[in-house]
């Protein structure tokens, strides 16, 4: 997360110079980093929420509470499995949607999305 | 203090059904009063700047009933966690068909995103109604205040009669704001909608009225008991005639009325409990026993007055930008 962090600091700052300088859409080796580094931002962001929910184990409330004793007594082990596959087909189907979007809207490039209609360049 | 509290929560709770509300009850006519691809696209904008908005009164009542009564949280959470779950994922199907429905050029997807719109929106209304319906009957708790019933006690025929008024009602409500909103055809047809609707309602809440009476031990005062019933149906009437004679905004308001009267009679009903008890309702987590400490609802309290008030200047700026009407 952390070191993701720092290459997205000096990708950008790199980026913001090239623009600055009026040759960013030009230099095609960084525009395909760009690009590249789309996943990142996602990996970061969950490494995160793995960072602070493992890390707080074996706590629920950090030094208050400790997770054994925050499970619902009455919520069955069934239930519980229900609704993680059904968490996981809902984020699956929109994960793939997701992907299917995004990679029309890249194909499209920036005048397709222009002409496109739907706001490309400022979604 | 605590008795506050539940009135702010009950507030909270009666704004999110007038509101949301018409969000949902358009989706739920939306099939019967939208036939063009246009007609569909002007039902689902009459809402588009006001529903996510409007949500927030929901997570609102969420954290309100956090903050305010944590053991009612805690037991209601987690005795209802699969209708709640369920819930949530019709809340996202519903999101996820406004916001992705216009990315897709092609028809079948467009009827498909307009059904999960239409059908994700309708079983809400019915899972609210039925969660309602057993709040007032009461549910079984232990010693805790931990509910011990199964999925299959909150589906009892109460509970679905509830659920039933609650479509019928929040569907008119929703026509009416379609004919607010919207120019055309679409608004026609959801006038003459109404005006079918409101005897239906009419039929179901005498029924649900004359089964609260005869099942459920009765806590409000016998006038509260005479007047509530009375008022509604006056409401009901101002609702079916404001609609014939071509009056929208009296009828909105009588409709709005109507929600307030039924939402009003069921808190009366359930003070001083939250989740009343199953058989004897005195087995119920009263405000008393879920209230936080003192200074805990002190909080909590200025901080949700403070909050909701951020939120009604930007609903009523929303209401205000979007004023204008929807043409075809």
């Amino acid at each position: 997360m952390v070191g993701l962090g720092t290459v997205f600091v000096a990708l950008m700052a790199l980026a913001a110079v090239l623009l600055w300088r009026n040759v960013l859409f030009r230099t095609r080796p960084v525009l395909w980093l760009l690009m590249l580094s789309m996943p990142f931002p996602y990996i970061a962001n969950e490494a995160g929420w793995v960072t602070t929910e493992v890390g707080r184990q074996p706590w629920i409330v950090y030094g208050l509470m400790k997770t054994t004793a925050g499970a619902s007594a009455n919520v069955a082990a069934g239930e519980t499995i229900f609704t993680i596959i059904g968490f996981c087909g809902m984020y699956f189907m929109l994960g793939v949607l997701f992907l299917y979007l995004t990679l029309r809207e890249i194909g499209l490039g920036p005048d397709g999305a222009a002409a496109h209609g739907n706001g490309g360049a400022t979604a | 203090m605590s008795a506050a509290a539940f009135w702010l929560l009950a507030l909270i709770i009666t704004v999110y059904v007038l509101l949301d509300g018409y969000d949902l009850g358009i989706a739920t006519i939306t099939p019967l009063v939208a036939r063009t691809p246009s007609e569909r696209v002007a039902s689902m904008r009459a809402i588009g700047p006001y529903w996510n908005a409007n949500e927030v009164w929901l997570i609102a009542g969420g954290g309100a009933l956090f903050a305010l009564f944590p053991k009612a949280y805690a037991s209601a959470f987690s005795g209802f966690y699969l209708p709640f779950i369920v819930a949530l994922w019709l809340f996202m199907v519903r999101g996820i068909a406004m916001e992705l429905r216009d990315h897709f050029a092609s028809t079948i997807w467009r009827d498909f995103w307009d059904f999960s719109f239409s059908a994700s929106s309708t079983v809400l209304i019915l899972v609210f109604g039925v969660t309602i319906g057993n709040l007032l009957r009461g549910v079984p708790l232990d010693h805790d205040g931990y509910f011990t019933g199964t999925f299959g006690f909150l589906l009892n025929p109460f509970a679905g009669l509830v659920a039933i008024l609650a479509v019928l009602a929040l569907a008119a409500h929703g026509a009416l704001f379609l004919t607010l909103r919207v120019e055309g055809p679409p608004a026609e047809r959801a006038r003459v909608l109404v005006v079918r609707l409101v005897p239906a309602i009419f039929v179901v809440y005498v029924v649900l009225t004359v089964a609260v009476f005869s099942t459920i031990a009765l806590r409000s005062a016998p006038a509260a008991r005479a007047i509530l019933p009375f008022l509604a149906i006056v409401a009901l009437g101002v609702e079916l005639f404001a609609a014939l004679g071509g009056k929208p905004w009296i009828a909105f308001g009588a409709s709005c009325a109507f929600l307030v009267l039924l939402l009003f009679g069921a808190a009366v009903e359930m003070y001083p409990y939250l989740l009343p008890g199953f058989p004897e309702r005195t087995m119920g987590l009263s405000v008393l026993e879920a209230g936080a400490s003192p200074a805990a609802l002190a909080t909590a309290l200025a901080v949700s007055i403070a909050g909701l008030c951020i939120v009604v200047a930007y609903a009523a700026y929303a209401a205000r930008a979007m004023r204008a009407k929807i043409s075809l």
